[in-house]
């Protein structure tokens, strides 16, 4: 499929939020005869159906009728479920089933750099997008964060790249996605919800770089064993990175420097401490976005200045406010266990823990070691409260909050001057919210009113 | 500082150690099989150099062979890996129309040359397997392929065990499930495989009662050590009556008559005995070490067919020659491996050193074949037009040169 014959192919959207919207548009503009269904029925997706409406595409709200069936491909958004039955019998129909992802990237002429791993995917591809603007090097930031990867195809130049963040769920479903520079930041168990083993993640997380080619690159983490089973084909070229002093890597700490390797030896970078994102996973992240801005064209003195600039994304470690000498931490996009882990080693001095969600199938056991002595206080909210309480009775005295302003007041009673208050649910959020935007908006919202003297 | 001096050139280091671990071998062969071949063997005609000899003249050969594997490149010898494969399954079938040396079909015998089909196996089953498993098992549908490829090393593991030599097929067998795990094929598949390979060895030994007389003795000498297997109980008088020091090179007493073949497979037991503890534990540390190393050499290895290829040639050294220990203590039931580098055996010493010539290879390509420049997308970003800061005439703010980042 490609811009000259998807006229009047028949495609069938399924999901009918951001990405399942844009691609509609992209694709009808583009000529194809578009129908998009979504099985929920509220608010949004009604303000959606209008939209369509209004363009004329046909669609349908409230579930999925066999009328997607009647296509040439279906389309599918994140969200969706890939083992609904109505995907089963397309399926078995022969009925080719892509991403978002996967078609988006039929239409882009422009290079495309996609990060994907388990954590810290989003700081790295928005720092990849500064690092790349800083150096005036045209691209456009998207994919999973921000705007979806169908609604800027037409907005990019050749020239420019499109720096996508990918999930693995995007990358299940692709068959072409051929990416110039792939990078995989790093691989912990999550998701254990959607896969049933650790390997079947690891082979979803492998089709990043399946379809890469000669003068393609792929960057992967020398620090994770796990990451020594991708194997690219050889002649992809491939580059690892390191935030310890791990020669085996491309770039590195060595003594206080992040250092990159040469053929003339070992070149500094930045001095470690001067990097705008705090914590060694960030470290990581960091050298990660190096290679990919130098693979661009950037200078390494203009990289270090972006490094120096960039202070993080927002719901990712992110510093709301000091009330009475406490440090309020929204970190709601850490969505996993490990990301919680990320989290308390890059925070300073002791922790009132915020987590909880809906649960996701994780460890929380995993997070013992580090709670000891670190966390002082355990406020539990949302439907995983119960399991996590159980995983780590004993360890720390736990709280259960009804809401986030609940939760918020009763972090602030427990914590003492000096301390950290820190949300990091270490849960999905769509037991109480929409998603971890919204878990975080609400967060720093509670904090703000806490300031302001409103929240009792 | 040693670590700085170990791993700065593992490549190079690994090769010295095992160039050393070769001479030391030929010096233990000669001190351990000068006797037997002047008074027992045959074909020796009472020349006490004679297996000293052979074992010098393999050891070059040996190092002909790593050489030209060498030159050649590992990546080379991976393409040929099918075809490599193919002409040691001949081998393998050809060896069982051969008469029996002590009762296996183990060697092919042209004039007064032998030549162990088995070790070119191994050598060639590690090769295809780490080719094929560098080219990932991704989907489902994928179970197919992995399945062929298991029907690859059953073929290879089964003409080896009706050799017979299940000790060989054992030590093969695992060192491929150690690289299959290593290569992240599934954990299930994995355990599917081992439980069925399990099976096959228990009906083997206990179905039809094969070397069942030694598992037995391996029993019997784990409970008395008195009764364990003759050579056995002649190996660990040896290593017992050796003390911290040893006797001194040349000066053990059980290869005279006690310890048959003191050369081959039991040529541990005459090291400890001239040796002693002092010789015995430098000696496996040198294995651990070997090892050790070849593991950096792979994790700093970015391309997956050398990596596999490295962990499956160093896990299978490991285990070959942690076996043999073993057995020589009475840990393990006695299997036929021999000490790598080290027992005489010129099959066994050239693959060996063919092995190490590999592992060297994929060292030192480090350098040249899998090294990458970092070449910028598109040469348009490097063109002045998209740095131009703006400037002000006559301040001397000049834009830097582009800088090219090279040689990976």
């Amino acid at each position: 499929m490609t811009k000259e014959n998807i006229e009047n192919k028949r495609v069938s959207i399924l999901g009918m939020a951001r990405s399942g919207m844009a691609l509609a548009f992209m694709l009808n503009n583009l000529g194809a005869r578009v129908f998009v269904s979504e099985s929920a029925e509220n608010e949004t997706v009604s303000k959606n159906k209008f939209l369509l409406d209004e363009q004329g595409i046909p669609n349908e709200i409230g579930g999925h009728s066999e009328k997607i069936l009647q296509s040439d491909f279906i389309a599918i958004s994140p969200g969706v479920p890939v083992d609904i039955d109505i995907l089963k019998v397309a399926k078995n129909r022969g009925i080719p089933i892509f991403s978002e992802l996967e078609v988006s990237s039929w239409f882009c002429n422009s290079p495309i750099i996609a990060i994907t791993g388990s954590n810290g995917k989003t700081t790295t591809t928005t720092l990849i997008g500064k690092i790349l603007s800083d150096s005036n090097i045209e691209n456009i930031v998207g994919g999973n964060i921000g705007i979806p990867f169908a609604s800027f195809i037409d907005k990019i130049c050749p020239d420019g790249y499109a720096v996508l963040e990918v999930s693995s769920f995007q990358l299940e479903r692709i068959d072409r996605f051929k990416p110039k520079v792939a990078v995989i930041l790093n691989f912990t168990p999550d998701h254990l919800d959607r896969y049933a083993t650790l390997d079947d993640y690891r082979y979803a997380k492998a089709r990043i770089y399946e379809n890469l080619g000669k003068g393609d690159y792929l960057i992967l983490n020398a620090d994770d064993r796990e990451s020594d089973k991708f194997m690219p084909k050889p002649e992809v070229k491939l580059l690892r990175f390191s935030n310890r002093n791990n020669d085996a890597a491309d770039i590195f700490v060595k003594g206080r420097n992040l250092v990159l390797k040469t053929a003339k030896g070992i070149e500094p970078i930045i001095p470690t401490k001067e990097i705008g994102i705090k914590g060694p996973h960030n470290v990581a992240n960091s050298a990660a976005a190096v290679l990919v801005g130098i693979i661009a064209g950037a200078e390494i003195t203009r990289i270090a200045d972006s490094l120096r600039r960039f202070k993080g994304v927002e719901h990712r470690l992110e510093k709301v406010m000091v009330i009475d000498g406490i440090t309020y931490i929204n970190d709601s996009k850490g969505t996993n266990v490990d990301a919680v882990l990320m989290a308390l080693k890059s925070v300073e001095g002791n922790v009132v823990l915020i987590a909880g969600g809906k649960d996701k199938g994780g460890d929380f056991t995993k997070l013992i070691p580090d709670i000891k002595g670190k966390v002082c206080a355990l406020v539990l909210i949302g439907e995983a409260a119960d399991k996590i309480s159980m995983q780590l009775s004993g360890i720390v005295s736990t709280y259960r909050a009804e809401s986030m302003d609940d939760a918020v007041l009763m972090a602030a009673k427990l914590a003492r001057r000096g301390e950290t208050v820190l949300l990091s649910p270490g849960c999905a959020s769509f037991d109480m919210f929409d998603n971890y935007e919204h878990r975080g908006k609400v967060f720093k919202e509670a904090v703000y009113h806490l300031k302001s003297g409103e929240l009792v | 500082m040693i670590k700085k001096l170990l791993l700065d050139k593992p490549g190079n280091t690994y090769v010295w150690l095992v160039l050393i671990l070769a001479l030391l071998g030929t010096l233990m062969v000669f001190s351990s099989s000068s006797y037997y071949a002047e008074h027992f063997a045959k074909q020796c005609n009472g020349d006490s150099w004679y297996y000293f000899k052979r074992q010098i003249a393999w050891l070059v050969i040996g190092l002909i062979g790593g050489g030209g594997a060498y030159l050649l490149g590992y990546r080379r010898i991976l393409r040929l890996s099918p075809y490599i494969l193919l002409v040691s399954v001949i081998l393998l079938v050809v060896v069982m129309f051969f008469k029996p040396i002590k009762d296996v079909h183990r060697w092919i015998r042209i004039g007064s040359i032998s030549f162990q089909p088995s070790e070119f196996a191994k050598m060639a089953i590690l090769l295809f397997m780490s080719s094929e498993l560098s080219k990932e098992f991704r989907r489902a549908s994928e179970s197919a392929r992995f399945i062929s490829i298991l029907v690859v090393v059953g073929i290879v593991c089964g003409l080896i065990l009706i050799g017979p030599d299940l000790g060989s097929a054992l030590a093969l067998g695992m060192s491929l499930g150690i690289l299959m795990y290593l290569a992240g094929i599934k954990k299930s598949y994995l355990l599917m495989t081992g439980i069925a390979s399990l099976v096959v060895v228990i009906i083997i030994i206990f179905g039809f009662g094969y070397k069942k007389n030694r598992i037995e003795g391996y029993i019997s000498g784990l409970e008395n050590p008195l009764e364990s297997p003759y050579q056995v109980k002649q190996g660990l008088t040896a290593i017992g009556s050796s003390g911290v020091l040893g006797k001194g090179l040349g000066s053990g007493r059980q290869k005279m008559l006690f310890l048959p073949e003191p050369h081959t497979d039991f040529i541990f037991a005459n090291i400890a005995e001239e040796t002693g503890f002092l010789g015995t534990i430098p000696l496996i540390s040198v294995y651990l070490l070997l090892f050790y190393i070849a593991e950096k050499i792979a994790s700093r290895c970015k391309d997956p067919a050398g990596r596999l290829l490295v962990w499956g040639l160093s896990v299978a050294i490991t285990l070959t020659s942690f076996i043999n220990i073993a057995v020589v203590l009475g840990i393990l039931p006695v299997t036929g491996l021999p000490l790598p580098f080290i027992s005489y055996g010129g099959s066994s010493l050239f693959f060996n050193m063919v092995a190490a010539a590999l592992v060297a290879s994929v060292a030192f390509s480090g350098g040249k074949a899998f090294s990458w420049e970092i070449k910028p997308i598109g040469g348009y970003h490097n063109s002045r037009r998209r740095y131009r800061r703006p400037s002000v005439s006559g301040t001397g703010n000049r834009q830097k040169p582009n800088k090219h980042i090279g040689g990976y």
